[in-house]
């Protein structure tokens, strides 16, 4: 059985697959399936005081303070989020790891070096870093997930590179290199597929983390120029009616939460299965 | 015939500290060569640096100084990738092969790896070897599928050993390789290595604290103790009369079944010392039961004490 397979047998594992699969078609074919337009503020989307509409009737899931459609802006919004979740995080995960494994396993000079200057990017503010970073470049979507993508790395890199050392040490790796492996292959043949569990743990909690900087930096207006919608600028732009039209907070809130978490148990099975000594047992 | 036709390996004043400050000194200043075919054993006590040597000779670790002869090629001097190529005719076998294993490797990938690194024959030829030779270490052909984890202590060094030997290398050496296993399987593994021995006209450097092992394995012993041999001969000499007192007090301590064999015990006092402490002079000579004053001022070197015979002891006297 393919290890696809086995992980389908999962049931936490399939449900997420189904959620993930549901978001991203939405996103994909969002202007076939949104009932209205994202951006349209319609007249009858405010109360008469230009209160918010509650769920239900002809806005299904309400509508947002500009009196524009929730569930519309919704599925516009997982294109820029998962954008920015997969690229962004994408991108971190790569050269997180990237650095991380290099520098754990070669120790010395260019490994010490390596790590230094994780640390200095580690020192410095990431919001700060994001906003010089989005100022000189004009924000686009690219630019606001490597935006992120910069400041997310540091943590994988650190994490990476300090499983890295532990396993460089272990015999297995001697005996490699004992056989006459190359460096790159003991890299990546010996040492990656051991570091997957942690990389692949880091990479879906990312997901959420990366959902939400990206709405700070929306609401910093350094991020998705409005009125372009992503989940997390919902949230930011409608936080001040959370008493009174919750709906608007917890909608977007909880399809983050979910998302991130469909994530996450994908990644556990992926990892659980992708371990030989770990196969079968859950 | 030049000698170094004659010794498959040679290892001169080979030195290996360990930290920059204070240094650690594991291997001290070991001469040593082993002849084409031959088994040369290696005992001492934890910490006698026998492992260090053992990794130091394949340059698994940078020894500190010295010189390495293998197979006329200076192996201190050759260049990475010579090195790498050099590597495929001289393998390490370790103490604890689940360690030594890879355990997200299956047992096909992880016996074909030496081929796959070597980038020897077609795929179907490398799993063809893989194939034979794991018959003649004894693992069934079903288990090529399964994963290290998945095997007895006995069955997962057996496939650490196909994976020293499909290569057909000419120097293994085999750092405790049965120290980790059952006593009824350490037969069974021994004989497995003397049968590769005989087929492949293997040469080995065999590592060992348990005396009883070496003597059914080994041509010659060589004696370490903290980093330097103290003790070089036929296996049959050093177990018949061995000259160094400490070698003297290793042999008493091997347990004998015959009463009438059974020899008084000699008692060594303490531990080994702390090697970033070496005692002065002989090292050994606080623990020695024959020690005098002047023990602990000369350092003793190895001698010539009969034809095959070397011993590094101040009380010895070495015979012309």
């Amino acid at each position: 059985m393919t290890t696809f397979r086995r992980i389908l047998r999962r049931k936490s594992a399939l449900l997420s697959l189904i959620f993930i699969t549901i978001i991203t078609t939405a996103a994909i074919i969002a202007p076939l399936i949104s009932p209205f337009s994202p951006n349209e503020q319609f007249k009858d989307g405010l109360s008469l005081q230009g209160a918010p509409i509650a769920p239900g009737g002809n806005y299904l899931f309400g509508t947002d303070l500009l009196g524009r459609d929730l569930l519309s802006r919704l599925i516009y919004g997982a294109r820029t989020s998962l954008t920015v979740g997969i690229i962004a995080n994408g991108v971190a995960v790569i050269v997180g790891t990237t650095v991380g494994i290099i520098a754990g396993y070669s120790k010395g000079r260019v490994g010490a070096l390596m790590m230094r200057f994780t640390d200095l990017m580690m020192a410095f503010p990431a919001l700060l870093l994001a906003i010089t970073l989005a100022a000189i470049f004009s924000p686009s979507l690219l630019i606001v997930a490597l935006v992120i993508a910069m400041v997310n790395w540091v943590q994988i890199a650190r994490v990476v590179y300090s499983q890295a050392v532990s396993i460089s040490e272990r015999e297995f790796v001697t005996a490699t290199r004992g056989l006459g492996a190359t460096n790159s292959r003991v890299l990546t043949r010996h040492i990656l597929p051991h570091l997957l569990p942690t990389v692949l743990v880091y990479a879906t909690l990312g997901i959420a983390t990366t959902v939400l900087l990206e709405a700070t930096l929306s609401f910093l207006g350094i991020g998705v120029r409005p009125p372009t919608p992503s989940w997390g600028n919902i949230i930011f732009e409608n936080q001040t009616y959370f008493i009174t039209a919750p709906w608007l907070v917890f909608i977007p809130g909880t399809l983050i939460i979910l998302l991130a978490l469909s994530f996450n148990l994908l990644g556990d099975a992926l990892r659980d299965e992708l371990d030989p000594t770990q196969r079968g047992l859950s | 015939m030049l000698e170094s036709d004659v010794n498959i390996l040679e290892i001169k004043n080979l030195r290996k500290e360990f930290g920059s400050r204070k240094p650690i000194v594991a291997v001290d200043d070991i001469t040593l060569s082993l002849e084409r075919g031959k088994t040369v054993g290696i005992v001492g006590e934890s910490g006698s640096g026998k492992s260090t040597l053992g990794r130091a000779m394949l340059r698994l670790i940078e020894p500190t100084s010295g010189q390495i002869t293998f197979n006329n090629h200076d192996l201190l001097a050759v260049k990475p990738k010579e090195l790498r190529q050099l590597r495929s005719k001289m393998q390490m076998i370790f103490q604890d092969p689940m360690a030594s294993l890879d355990p997200r490797m299956s047992v096909r990938e992880l016996i074909r790896e030496p081929l796959d690194i070597h980038n020897l024959g077609r795929r179907e030829e490398r799993n063809a070897a893989v194939e034979a030779i794991i018959d003649k270490v004894g693992i069934a052909q079903s288990a090529l599928e399964k994963f290290p984890h998945e095997f007895s202590g006995g069955q997962r060094q057996r496939i650490s050993i196909a994976r020293a030997v499909i290569n057909v290398p000419e120097l293994i050496v085999a750092d405790e390789p049965v120290s980790a296993l059952d006593v009824s399987i350490q037969a069974q593994i021994l004989n497995l290595l003397k049968e590769l021995r005989k087929e492949m006209k293997l040469s080995f450097i065999f590592i060992s604290h348990d005396l009883s092992v070496v003597k059914y394995f080994c041509d010659d012993v060589a004696v370490m103790y903290l980093g330097n041999i103290v003790e070089y001969a036929p296996t049959e000499t050093i177990f018949k009369s061995p000259q160094h007192p400490y070698t003297q007090a290793l042999i008493s301590a091997i347990p004998e079944i015959d009463k009438s064999t059974r020899k008084s015990r000699i008692i060594l006092s303490g531990d080994v010392p702390n090697p970033a402490e070496a005692p002065s002079g002989c090292h050994f000579h606080p623990r020695c039961p024959i020690a005098v004053s002047s023990c602990a001022i000369d350092t003793p070197t190895l001698k010539r004490s009969a034809p095959n015979h070397l011993v590094s002891c101040n009380l010895v006297d070495p015979r012309s």
